[in-house]
Parts: C-alpha cells; sequence; structure tokens
C-alpha cells in the first residue's frame, strides 16, 4: 500500500527531526554510559588493584628485561585477538 | 597465496600486499587522504594495492593484522585502574571509539573491504620484528625492535633464523624509550608521533658532551639504565599514563620551566635539552645491542620500531658495537608492521620459505608518460617533452646547477617517510644559498634543520666517514655519519652544523634515472651529490600523484617540475599560484 504524498513528507519530516534530536541523546546517553562504567568499573577495580599492589611491593632488580612466552602457538591462537 | 597486512588504529595507517612471498605493492593512507600519519583505516592504500596487483577482494586468501587489540585494549583498562580517578578525561574521550571501532576489527574488514576470508591478529613488535627480519638480506639475525608502545612491549629482542622468528626478552609499558623521546618532544613543542626528527636534527645544535651538559644529569635522572640497556623510567616525571600530556610538573621543573611553546623560538637551553635526550637514547640502544650481541653471538643485526628510524643512532651501530652487518626496512615504525604482519603469516605461521629480499623501496602508485601528460593536457599546463632519457637528464642536471629548485616525479612512489628519489625535491649541494631558499620559500618549515644528501654508492666514502662497505639501510636515508672535513665547506647545503650528514646512498639497479641524474649532475659540477628532500610543504605528506606535485610546485619557490618524461617550468603556468606559506603546518 502506497501512503498518499502528505503523509510521506510528514514521515520524511519526523525522521530529520528524530536524527537532529537523537545526536546529541547519544551523546549524552554515552557520557551517561561511559561515566558510570569508569565509576563502577574501574572504580572498584582499582580498589582490589591498590591493595594486591600494597601485598606485593616492587623489588629491585639488576636487568628489566622480561622474558617472553617462546612456546610455539597454534594456528587459530593467530585467529585470536588476544 | 595472497596475504593482505594491514596497520591502522594508532597513526601511520599502511596497507602491504604479498604475493607468494614477495611484496608487489605497500603504501602509507596519508599518501591518498592527504593527512599526515593519518590512522584511519587504510581503506585508499588497500584498493591501492589491489589495483596494482590486478586483484580483487576476493582473491585475497587472508588477512593479517599488526596487533591484538584486545591485548592493548586489556593494558588501557590497567592504566586507568592505576590511575583512577585521575585517568576519567581520557577515559571517556578513548572508549568510544575502542567499542565501535577498535575492538571489531573482523567485522571492519567485512564491512569496509567485504572480505569474507580469515584474520590473523600478531602482537605489535612480532609484526615489526618480521617486517625487518624477512625482508632483510640475512638468513640469520639478531633482533631489536624499541618503540614507544605497542599491546604491553615497548622494546623487544631475540632470534630470527630462516622463517622462525623468536623474541625472548621485552621491557612493558610504561617503561619506553620512544615515549622518554616524544615527552621531550612534547616539552620542546614539537608533536608526539610526528617531530621527533626534529629534535634529533636540533639535538646537532645543543652540547652534545655528557660530563657538561646539565639535562643529560637531569634526564639520567628519570630513567635506571643497566648496562646490559634493560631500562625503568621513574613514572613521576610523566603523565603519559593517564593524561593526554606527556611531561609531568615535575619534569618540567626537572629541566628548568614550563614546556615550550610551538610560536616561542628556540633557545641554546632547547638544544641542550634535545642533546641529552638524543645522548640517552643513543646509550639505551647501544646497550642493548652490546647486550645482544653477547646473547646471540650472531654477526648480523636488524632493527625496528620508530625508534630505529634515528638515524644519528643507527649510524653508531656497526662501530659501537660487534655487530658486522646492521638492516633496517625504509617503514620501520608502525606502517612497515603491515608489512611484517603480511610476512609472519606467511613464512612462521603457514611455514613457507622466505624467497624475497627488499631492495628497492619503490613499492607505492606510480604514473606512467601517457597518465601524466593526459593529466598536464586536461589542465591546460605548459610542458616540455623528452622523448630521450639523457636529454632529460642532461637538461635537469644543468638546471640543478643553475641554481633551480626542481621538483622529482618518477616511477613508483617510496614505501616510508624518506623521500628516496621517486618524490623528491632536488637542488645544488654546493649552493650555500640553497639551504635558506629550500628552508623558507620551498618547505616552509624550522631553519634548525638540516637537508640530505643523496650519492651514488660508489662514491659515498669520498665525501663521508661511513662504514665500509657502506651499509645497505644507507640507501633508505637512515644512517648519519660524518662528512669528510675537507668537504664540509664546499657542501654547505646538506652538512650540518655538527659536520655529519644524513645520507641517502643511491645504487643503479634501484632506482636507474635517479642514479644517472647524479652522474650527469656530477659531469657538469665535479660533484656528483644532490640535495634530496621531501616532496611536500611542511605539514603535508608527500605528494602521490601528478596533480598534487603540480599544485606543490606551483604554491612554493619550486622552479620546475621533472615528470616522468616532462619537464614543467613554474613561470611558464603562473596562473595558479597559491600561498603555501599559510598552509604550512607542524
Amino acid at each position: 500500500m502506497r501512503l498518499p504524498k502528505p503523509v510521506l513528507r510528514l514521515l520524511s519530516f519526523l525522521d530529520r527531526v528524530f536524527r537532529i534530536l537523537l545526536k546529541p541523546l547519544q551523546v549524552v546517553s554515552n557520557f551517561v554510559f561511559v561515566t558510570i562504567s569508569y565509576f563502577l568499573g574501574v572504580g572498584l577495580s582499582a580498589i582490589f588493584y591498590r591493595r594486591a599492589a600494597k601485598k606485593n611491593p616492587q623489588s629491585t632488580v639488576d636487568s628489566y628485561w622480561q622474558e617472553m612466552q617462546t612456546t610455539p602457538k597454534d594456528q587459530d591462537a593467530w585467529l585470536r585477538p588476544f | 597465496m595472497k596475504i593482505l597486512g594491514i596497520s591502522c588504529h594508532y597513526h601511520d595507517a599502511a596497507a602491504t600486499l604479498l604475493m607468494d612471498g614477495i611484496v608487489v605493492a605497500a603504501a602509507e593512507e596519508e599518501r591518498f587522504t592527504r593527512r599526515k600519519h593519518d590512522p584511519s583505516f587504510p581503506q585508499n592504500a588497500v584498493e591501492f594495492c589491489l589495483q596494482q596487483s590486478g586483484l580483487g577482494i576476493e582473491d585475497i586468501d587472508a588477512i593479517a593484522f599488526y596487533e591484538k587489540p584486545l591485548l592493548k585494549f586489556e593494558r588501557l583498562l590497567t592504566q586507568h585502574v592505576q590511575y583512577f580517578p585521575k585517568s576519567y578525561a581520557v577515559f571517556r574521550r578513548a572508549i568510544p571509539a575502542w567499542l565501535t571501532e577498535k575492538l571489531r576489527i573482523r567485522r571492519l574488514f567485512r564491512k569496509k573491504l567485504k572480505f569474507k576470508g580469515d584474520v590473523y591478529f600478531l602482537e605489535h613488535h612480532l609484526s615489526h620484528a618480521a617486517g625487518v627480519f624477512y625482508p632483510s638480506p640475512f638468513e640469520e639475525a639478531a633482533v631489536l625492535t624499541v618503540d614507544g608502545v605497542g599491546e604491553w612491549t615497548t622494546a623487544a629482542m631475540g632470534m630470527g633464523r630462516r622463517t622462525h622468528l623468536d623474541l625472548t626478552h621485552e621491557i612493558r609499558f610504561p617503561h619506553s624509550i620512544g615515549l622518554l623521546y616524544s615527552a621531550v618532544t612534547a616539552y620542546l613543542g614539537f608533536s608526539v608521533n610526528n617531530s621527533e626528527y626534529k629534535v634529533m636534527g636540533l639535538s646537532a645544535y645543543g652540547n652534545k658532551n655528557p660530563a657538561t651538559n646539565p639535562y643529560y644529569a637531569a634526564l639520567r635522572r628519570m630513567i635506571d639504565l643497566k648496562p646490559d640497556g634493560s631500562f625503568r623510567l621513574d613514572m613521576g616525571f610523566f603523565d603519559y599514563e593517564f593524561a593526554e600530556r606527556m611531561p609531568s610538573k615535575k619534569f618540567c621543573e626537572l629541566l628548568g620551566g614550563p614546556s615550550r611553546e610551538p610560536v616561542e623560538p628556540v633557545t641554546a637551553r632547547h638544544q641542550d635539552i634535545a642533546a641529552a635526550v638524543q645522548l640517552v637514547t643513543e646509550e639505551a640502544v647501544l646497550s642493548m645491542l652490546r647486550h645482544l650481541h653477547r646473547q646471540t653471538n650472531c654477526p648480523n643485526v636488524v632493527l625496528s620500531g620508530g625508534v630505529a628510524l634515528n638515524s644519528v643512532c643507527n649510524g653508531k651501530i656497526l662501530s659501537e658495537t660487534d655487530f658486522q652487518n646492521v638492516w633496517i626496512q625504509p617503514n620501520s615504525g608502525d606502517g612497515g608492521s603491515s608489512m611484517g604482519a603480511a610476512l609472519y603469516l606467511y613464512h612462521a605461521i603457514l611455514g613457507q620459505p622466505r624467497n624475497y629480499a627488499l631492495r628497492s623501496p619503490y613499492l607505492g602508485p606510480g604514473f606512467s608518460s601517457a597518465q601524466v601528460e593526459s593529466f598536464l593536457k586536461s589542465q591546460h599546463i605548459t610542458y616540455h617533452h623528452f622523448s630521450s632519457q639523457s636529454e632529460l637528464l642532461d637538461q635537469t642536471a644543468q638546471l640543478i646547477h643553475s641554481g633551480k629548485v626542481v621538483g622529482w616525479f618518477q616511477g613508483r612512489m617510496e614505501w616510508g617517510p624518506r623521500a628516496l628519489g621517486a618524490r623528491s625535491i632536488l637542488a645544488n649541494p654546493c649552493d650555500p644559498g640553497i639551504r635558506d631558499v629550500l628552508n623558507l620559500k620551498v618547505k616552509h618549515r624550522e631553519s634548525f634543520r638540516p637537508f640530505a644528501p643523496a650519492v651514488c654508492v660508489e662514491d659515498a666514502a669520498t665525501y663521508f666517514e661511513c662504514d665500509n662497505p657502506v651499509p645497505l639501510p644507507a640507501d633508505f636515508m637512515l644512517m648519519v655519519y660524518p662528512v669528510r672535513p675537507e668537504w664540509r665547506e664546499k657542501l654547505p647545503a646538506v652538512t650540518h652544523v655538527d659536520g655529519s650528514g644524513r645520507l641517502q646512498t643511491v645504487r643503479r639497479d634501484a632506482h636507474p634515472l635517479y642514479y644517472d641524474l647524479i652522474r650527469s649532475f656530477g659531469r657538469i659540477s665535479g660533484v656528483p651529490m644532490l640535495v634530496n628532500t621531501s616532496f611536500n610543504i611542511r605539514g603535508e605528506p608527500m605528494v602521490c600523484a601528478p596533480d598534487q606535485a603540480y599544485r606543490c610546485m606551483m604554491g612554493t619557490r619550486i622552479d620546475c617540475l621533472v615528470m616522468e618524461d616532462f619537464i614543467i617550468h613554474r613561470h611558464e603556468n603562473l596562473r595558479d599560484a597559491w600561498d603555501s606559506e599559510s598552509l604550512a603546518k607542524d
């Protein structure tokens, strides 16, 4: 069923209005989401991290080179982004 | 087998196409988008690679991505946890891009390239290492990678043997020589991940004596450097873990004042600071190399990562360590990792034998004489056509000898940040005034920055106190050597203030036309050498296509453009002049 022209025009107008309104809404929702994630996720982790860091103080060493894992990986491991 | 290597999302996005182990095309995205160090997805570079080889994306067997995005994300989250709540501002700005794009690489390849095959993810420093070991001329080599940071690693060393490549030891973030250099770059008022080479150029003016340069002692307080080259930074001096600025307040206090503003003049103090960071960097890198030699006892070494672009340090490798041979790829920064990722997949993961050594850096787009002529005609540009190559060379050599600045656009574009005779501005190295003309009227750049000499490889030892034989990385302008004292006054345009020169050695088999031009110029002037600087103005990427080259000439004091078989004089085409100085940026 084809809608009449005035209705199509109205829908197109509403579409444009929503797009204009949605952009700032998206920015605000991103801001809220990221802020909550930061204070809940990062903040709580920081408490545990600091406790653990106090228990394991850094010691002085002769070399700061750290050994890397050199055992061969299977092919699937290279397909993972981690 | 066809493999596409891709690097992007940090800086210098690039793509490389490997066909049966041979690199057939490679280019950085910035050359197409005209945005310097463009980090965005290298859509144009991929399209160029496919077009160059006559392939479609459906012909590609696999894509190799140059890092493991989730490991990098883990590092970022750890930083934020460690520095909570100071890291909030950076977290808020960075996280949306990670969630929408940077973590969804496979989806990105499907969406932007319509690629449905396998995507392999390599570690950042492994890509660096592979990008320098596999295309090197060595069957076996010790490998050192040093840059700002990848996922966690900031420096790594190991060994490559035929198709095997193992990185055995690493230094981890936040301790990074590359980031120390960048912090000083920021402190000196230059842009990070862009202007580190300016600091290297500036360092020649400063006090190079560690005993009397006070800033050397100050910088050594920031870094605990062990005899084996491993190091740890005192993070109280740096803010880059949680903020967008690099040096901390304590850093500024130790160096005796706030950061230099970009508009402020460069003083002797800034020169000494630049010299100090160069000294510390050389000390660290050369110590690492000596340790690596003791560990591997291999005569060959390959170097990669952004720090491997430090040509002043590179020039000291063979004289100050026990290595006998060195190789560095022309694009040893992040762009070059796209090549490394593809090569590692082909050789190490898929077990294919090595059959390629990178001798020619001309892997980018090229334009035929017909294409150039079609452009010139379409724009109604006045030009001169030369059907004989020797006439073209004689005419060009005459122009350069008469003091003209020549834009040189020949063949396929270079791979990497240096102009190597495909997209170069050439001039007479014996002309004492040419340096100022190039700095102030063509490139619009700081007067302290030196220009590079291009010399035929057989003549290098005549003019430079270089290693013998001249190491291959000198072909890619990656080694700085002292100009012989008797030539310094005769070569004012290419002799830096400390008597050094960042030479490019030219081999006839790599670029016959460029080599013959240097020889033609030598016959006229008695000195077979040219000033070679990149074909761009400050802040722009090097030109890639004929229209960009023509625009660059018309907007600057470049006198003529030698483009394939054509010479175009600016004075014959004055109607398109534009103000390039107003466009010059950092």
